[in-house]
């Protein structure tokens, strides 16, 4: 057993895999397995290749976290349900993977952005947040200084802080990272950005930037550190960058499950999960929901935590303090995903230059604070803050000739509202005319738009909708983290799910870790027998 | 001639909880001084309760002052029902059973749990440190696994996880909101509600006396006033401010700080370290007092006592759309209000107006015609609850705390130096108290 | 089951039902407050009722105790989130002793559990656990009925308290059985009980018949009532902790040094982490380490001595009494004490108030016993598998 741990990465492709990819099923017990990853999330498939590459028999199962396609609304166009943007891509993950050699590739990094504020006025930054002193300096000479010293404050604080967000132990964080937390904490981005300059436009740049996508309040109190958060990963060797794979969301899927294979991991498709085997407080493996079972000593759950331990553990089986800790309150607002599709389009080079940039639109104060108590209220609000970008622009594929693919994470927007459907359409009319007014004259080419609010997103990737509004506080999430991480303390039992990360976005950090220490524990057992 | 004076510490507001703060000081023996804002607020019917710790250092059992506890915190709802809460923790479990027998059993371990919250210290680092590193059996042992994550809860996230009843929801989010001003669905605004249920947290009945003895006893510790203006504050390092007074005087001290979080915001001063989740700076405070022809006669005496207040929010989400009004700069449609009756005085609290108004060129100030919309708007409010008790109105005085009033010309004070203030806390003058002796006992 | 440590701050004490029985009978007129209840403490004379319980019976009001009724499907389900009971192991009418454990491994609150029913069980518990127990009923099915407050509870405890029942035409029978026993028209539920080490039976019956059953038992079977104050002796000399004073329960501790496991008050028969899952047991396979602190029962050379006084060793404290009486058998103070583990089977002194220095020695209790006996089962169980 002891050789088998030690064993090096190259044993060959598919060395483990028993039994060929296929479906589970027909009721049989099956053994031979060292670990059972359930779900094909991200961090499920991070978890299975860390377990197979140090030479544990790993089967994941896909269990309804399926794999994310591009779905075509429109003849010709094309939505990623997921998130696209890559911000901060765990680099050992993707080492460990060998991603690049796998497929993941990006078509656009670097991306510049370009600011529109309520009173028209617009401000375009390169990508480098380090080198926004000159954009700023032409828009706001004298705000210049102290918004590219407050810039600096904020990489500088999320550098140190990204041990945190990628769910290092705070015992392992350093006094220094400890104190920021204490310092930043409870602070409101609205209280911090009124002490670091005058100029009101670019506060609402910040604000947007800060409350995009986190689904908090810009005047809510701990929400500060999510804009910290924002912008302490790396994406493509870029602090507070953003980057494009090619193939979008289900482009970095495809190269997650050809890395995964490649270190040997068994993939299979289907077949519900009933529940986690327990035996003496110790995972025994996985039932399925047709009465099979995959036996094995370890269980990585990738799922979200209300099923991995309520539904598939069981609350009988979870300490009952450990079940309140892991109970995510139900956002009220939250951001939508939309997708326009564009009829003729230019793909002249400066059309090409204009739009491989995100285009932000900045609400001021006010309205955002309307547009978010009208979400709470479930209303969409009259101006909203929109992230827009062009996929059609770096690939091809994404829209017919002749033609673009516009999509916007736009918000805040209700989280659930008695008529779905209205408050889709009324979403997208929201988009329309925020476009139109960054680009007036667009809502002429439109041809087709898709909304997908949180609900419909975490249906199409099987987790759960609280932890995809993204709506908790970064200290809450931290919280939480901590304890989901811990599994109830079923010897054998790893989580990774959505509940167990606290980064920005996408990463698979969680799955790393939940891998090594998966990993550990098996070298422990190893070592007492 | 420029008059030179040191101290140890000088506290930036002369309201009670400033008072206690300059009076603990000076018992330790720091040589105090309080510098009068002009901001404070008017002395209502009610006060700040004293905690035992301040009431043993300042040996106020040698004063003549007695204290006592206000009768009962009562809620109005618009179809005659009414609830009251009591300082007794027991009474008050008896009153919401009558409400609701599965939320009654449940008031003790809720009051309990809010209150060991705040015992705990709120530091972020001992919020976050799980002890993984330290093995697992220590983190086995970690005791508050609940408590700890709830740290950024909402207070509706928890009135719900705890309650059934909608009227103790309404109510517990009216105390809390009046308190602090928050919409009650912010993340950990859940500490309101550790404060307001905090053992010394009821609030007292004689104000005036409370306030008379307070004076007294600064005076007779040698706790110097300054009434004169300041100009600016300059630090020069950690352990020495300059402040310049309008007067030319100037004074240094060891250690600065402002008697509450909300006078140094309305002094214009920046505040030390990071705000607590609870203080809400977006707001003002109004007091409207209405003097009536004859005594008042408050409401709901049968279960309220003497001298009980009167909160009105008809459910926790009147007091979340009275935050969201204050955000857009709006004085909300239907404000939760305070009331507090004093003879033929009728002493209304609007805890949320919004500190600027909202108008088409960005913002403005309040004018005489704002304060007077105002005072109608809660006087019909009031109309609707309080069923006939308001009658005879003879005159109506609208006041908003910690704004400068109309006739006080003052220039903003010149600083660069954050200052330090006393976390927000339904406890005042514990919370004024202990920073006071911290920054004493550190220089 | 244990009646509570006493909070001296609580206020505003509500009377059980038995409260008109008791108060009549209450000679000293010596009162304390149980969980917002009142209790008596002396009935008349300590020595007496302390005698009665250990060699005949006596009549004490359990009104204190928090009772809960459990029911529906998933009853069992719910009680094992909550207590450390074997319920996979009890019949319709049996009873069984367990604790509340925390997530962390620390010691709640002691509890007795009886099945009544095929899916009722009755749960008592020492302090109330309100909010634990809605907690609990999250994703598991069952509803939880307090009855602490709209029931009589009168309790015969001590050697003779099945024929004094018997007398009053409450006969339970052979069995360790819960019996629906008809008395003066009143329908009662009668179960056999334990406090400490001591054995008894319950009666639990309407609270608007309070005086009847009350009376009928102290005329048939001639026997007098007990105040908690020589339940106490009688609790410390059996072994049983009391949870607000022998230790703080997790869910009220202040910081993690003041948490107990089970092994640390020397209750670790009642969380057997061998046997079936129960809320914190994962805890508490997972810490191996051994306890530095520990209860341990001291018998005085001296008649008084005041909880909260120092355990000396040489000339260094090792420990500190928690709660003392005096016990009229041993004719000596007996005391809860909390120690240092290094410092056992060392002589060891208390210092009394005036400063007196008396000989202390380890007391061994019924409750130490079964502790040892466990421990032992558990290492013949281990060398087994290995």
């Amino acid at each position: 057993m002891a050789d088998a741990i030690d064993m090096n990465t190259d044993t060959g492709d598919g060395a483990f895999s028993a039994s060929q990819e296929g479906r589970v099923g027909g009721g049989r017990i099956e053994g031979g397995y060292d670990a059972v990853v359930v779900g094909a999330t991200i961090d499920g498939y991070v978890a299975a290749a860390y377990l197979a590459k140090s030479g544990l028999r790993t089967v994941l199962l896909e269990a309804g976290a399926e794999q994310p396609e591009r779905r075509a609304f429109a003849p010709g166009f094309y939505a990623d349900d997921g998130e696209c943007l890559l911000r901060d891509l765990d680099t050992e993950a993707v080492n460990a993977l060998n991603l690049y050699r796998h497929g993941l590739c990006y078509v656009q990094r670097r991306f510049g952005a370009m600011y529109y504020f309520s009173d028209q006025s617009s401000l375009a930054m390169n990508g480098d947040l380090f080198c926004a002193y000159e954009t700023v300096a032409d828009f706001d000479e004298a705000e210049a200084d102290p918004f590219q010293r407050f810039l600096e404050q904020l990489l500088e604080t999320g550098r140190e802080l990204r041990p945190f967000f990628h769910g290092e132990p705070t015992g392992k964080l350093s006094a220094k990272t400890l104190k920021l937390i204490d310092f930043y904490g409870s602070s409101s981005i609205d209280q911090l950005l009124n002490r670091g300059f005058k100029n009101d436009r670019l506060k609402d740049l910040l604000r947007t930037e800060a409350s995009i996508h986190s689904g908090l309040r810009p005047s809510d109190p701990h929400s500060f550190l999510s804009l910290i958060r924002r912008w302490s990963g790396e994406a493509a060797g870029l602090q507070g960058g953003c980057a494009f794979a090619s193939g979008g969301f289900a482009g970095l899927y495809s190269a997650l499950r050809r890395g995964a294979q490649a270190l040997g991991v068994d993939i299979r498709a289907g077949g519900a999960i009933g529940s986690m085997l327990v035996e003496w407080d110790g995972a025994a493996g996985v039932q399925m929901a047709d009465g099979g079972q995959i036996r094995a000593p370890i269980v990585i759950n990738a799922l979200g935590a209300a099923r991995a331990f309520i539904d598939q553990l069981g609350p009988e089986h979870i300490d009952i303090e450990f079940q309140k800790s892991i109970t995510t309150p139900e956002p009220r607002f939250t951001f939508a995903k939309v997708h326009i599709a564009l009829s003729g389009a230019a793909k002249d080079d400066l059309t090409k230059k204009n739009l491989s940039r995100r285009l932000v639109y900045c609400p001021d104060a006010r309205e955002v604070r309307v547009a978010y108590r009208m979400a709470r209220d479930g209303e969409v609000g009259p101006a909203l803050m929109a992230e827009l970008t062009f996929p059609s622009i770096f690939e091809e594929g994404w829209a017919p000739e002749n033609s673009h693919l516009a999509q916007a994470w736009i918000g805040p927007v209700p989280y659930r509202t008695d008529d779905m459907e209205r408050t889709r359409k009324e979403v997208g009319r929201a988009a329309l005319s925020t476009f139109e007014f960054i680009a007036p004259g667009v809502t002429d080419r439109v041809t087709a738009i898709d909304v997908q609010l949180t609900d419909d997103r975490a249906n199409i990737l099987g987790l759960p909708s609280t932890a995809l509004s993204g709506y908790d506080a970064v200290l809450a999430q931290a919280q939480r983290a901590r304890v989901a991480r811990t599994a109830s303390n079923v010897r054998g039992v790893f989580y990774c799910g959505p509940e167990a990360q606290i980064s920005p976005g996408v990463n698979g950090a969680a799955g790393r870790r939940a891998g090594q220490a998966a990993i550990a524990y098996r070298r422990s057992l190893g070592a007492a027998a | 001639m420029k008059h030179r004076r040191q101290f140890d510490l000088v506290v930036i507001g002369a309201e009670p909880c400033g008072l206690v703060a300059a009076a603990c000081a000076a018992r330790e023996g720091a040589a105090c001084a309080i510098i009068e804002t002009g901001l404070e607020a008017p002395l209502g019917p009610s006060a700040p309760a004293i905690p035992n710790f301040v009431w043993r250092r300042l040996d106020l059992h040698e004063t003549a002052l007695t204290v006592e506890p206000v009768s009962a915190y009562v809620s109005l709802f618009k179809n005659g029902d009414k609830f009251a809460t009591y300082k007794n923790d027991r009474r008050t479990a008896e009153a919401v059973r009558s409400q609701d027998p599965g939320d009654g059993a449940l008031w003790e371990d809720f009051v309990g749990e809010m209150r060991s919250h705040t015992e705990r210290s709120l530091s972020f680092r001992d919020f976050l440190v799980d002890g993984e590193t330290a093995g697992a059996a220590q983190t086995a042992h970690t005791p508050h696994l609940m408590t700890d994550a709830a740290m950024t809860d909402a207070l509706v996230t928890v009135l719900n996880d705890y309650f059934q009843n909608d009227t103790l929801k309404a109510h517990l989010a009216a105390i809390a909101g009046a308190a602090f001003a928050i919409g009650g669905e912010e993340p950990g605004s859940r500490l309101a509600a550790s404060s307001i249920c905090g053992d010394d947290a009821w609030r007292i009945k004689n104000a005036q006396a409370l306030s008379e003895t307070l004076d007294h006893l600064c005076a007779s510790l040698g706790v110097a006033r300054i009434m004169s203006p300041i100009e600016s504050i300059d630090r020069q390092d950690p352990r020495t401010f300059i402040i310049d007074l309008s007067d030319g005087d100037e004074v240094r001290t060891g250690a600065l700080m402002a008697s509450s979080s909300r006078i140094a915001r309305a002094a214009g001063l920046q505040i030390d370290g990071d705000p607590s989740p609870i203080f809400a700076d977006e707001n003002v405070e109004a007091v409207v007092t209405f003097t009536l022809s004859s005594d008042a006669e408050p409401p709901a005496q049968d279960i309220a006592g003497d001298s009980a207040i009167y909160y009105i929010a008809e459910n926790p989400d009147e007091v979340r759309a009275a935050r969201d009004a204050v955000l857009e700069g709006r004085t909300p449609d239907n404000p939760p209000l305070v009331i507090e009756f004093a003879g033929r005085e009728v002493v209304v609290r609007a805890p949320y107006c919004p500190r600027m108004l909202a108008s088409d060129e960005g913002s403005r100030e309040w004018t005489g015609q704002d304060r007077q919309l105002l005072g109608a708007r809660v006087a019909q409010r009031l109309a609707e609850y309080l069923n006939g008790a308001l009658d005879g109105i003879e005159t109506t005085d609208v006041r908003l705390l910690h704004i400068a009033p109309d006739d006080l010309d003052r220039a903003p004070i010149e600083t660069s130096s954050p200052i330090a203030a006393p976390e927000p806390d339904a406890d005042e003058i514990g919370a004024a108290a202990r920073l006071a002796l911290k920054l004493v006992a550190n220089g | 089951m244990i009646f509570p440590g006493i909070d001296e701050t609580a206020r505003d004490p509500r009377p059980t039902a038995l409260y008109v029985a008791t108060a009549e009978a209450s000679i000293a007129n010596s009162w304390t407050i149980i969980n917002g209840w009142t209790a008596p403490l002396v009935y008349s004379d300590i020595d007496e009722e302390y005698h009665a319980l250990l060699t005949d019976a006596a009549l004490v009001d359990f009104g204190p105790l928090c009772r809960y009724i459990i029911r529906g499907p998933m009853a069992s389900n719910f009680l094992s989130r909550i207590t450390t009971a074997p319920l996979d192991y009890i019949d319709i009418g049996e009873s069984a002793r367990g604790l509340i454990v925390s997530a962390g491994g620390g010691v709640v609150d002691m509890v007795d559990v009886s099945r009544l029913g095929e899916e009722m069980y009755l749960l008592t518990t020492s302090r109330p656990h309100a909010r634990r127990l809605q907690l609990a009923n999250r994703g598991v099915d069952a509803t939880v009925e307090d009855i602490t407050g709209s029931i009589a509870a009168l309790a015969i405890i001590g050697p003779k308290a099945r024929e004094s029942a018997a007398k009053a035409g409450l006969a339970i029978g052979g069995e360790d059985l819960a019996a629906q026993l008809t008395v003066r028209g009143v329908e009662t539920s009668a179960r056999p009980i334990h406090y400490g080490a001591q054995s008894g039976i319950e009666i639990l019956y309407p609270y608007d018949e309070a005086l009847t059953v009350w009376e009928r038992v102290r005329r048939a079977s001639k026997i007098g009532p007990a105040g908690v104050a020589a339940l106490d002796a009688l609790r410390i000399e059996s072994g049983s902790p009391q949870p607000g004073a022998d230790f703080v329960s997790a869910d009220d501790a202040a910081e993690p040094a003041q948490v107990r496991s089970p092994e640390a008050l020397g209750l670790a028969h009642l969380a057997p982490v061998n046997r079936a899952w129960f809320n914190g047991r994962r805890a508490l396979s997972v810490s191996r380490k051994p306890e530095s602190r520990v209860l341990h029962v001291l018998a005085l050379d001296a008649e008084h001595i005041q909880a909260g006084a120092p355990v000396v060793r040489g000339g260094s404290v090792v420990g500190r009494v928690t709660s003392a009486a005096f016990s009229p058998r041993l004719k000596r103070a007996i005391a809860f004490a909390d120690l240092d583990a290094g410092a056992l089977g060392k002589p060891l002194r208390v210092e009394a108030k005036d400063g007196a220095l008396h000989a202390a020695t380890l007391f061994a209790t019924p409750e130490q016993a079964l502790a040892a006996a466990f421990k032992k089962s558990l290492e013949n169980s281990t060398d087994l598998a290995s």
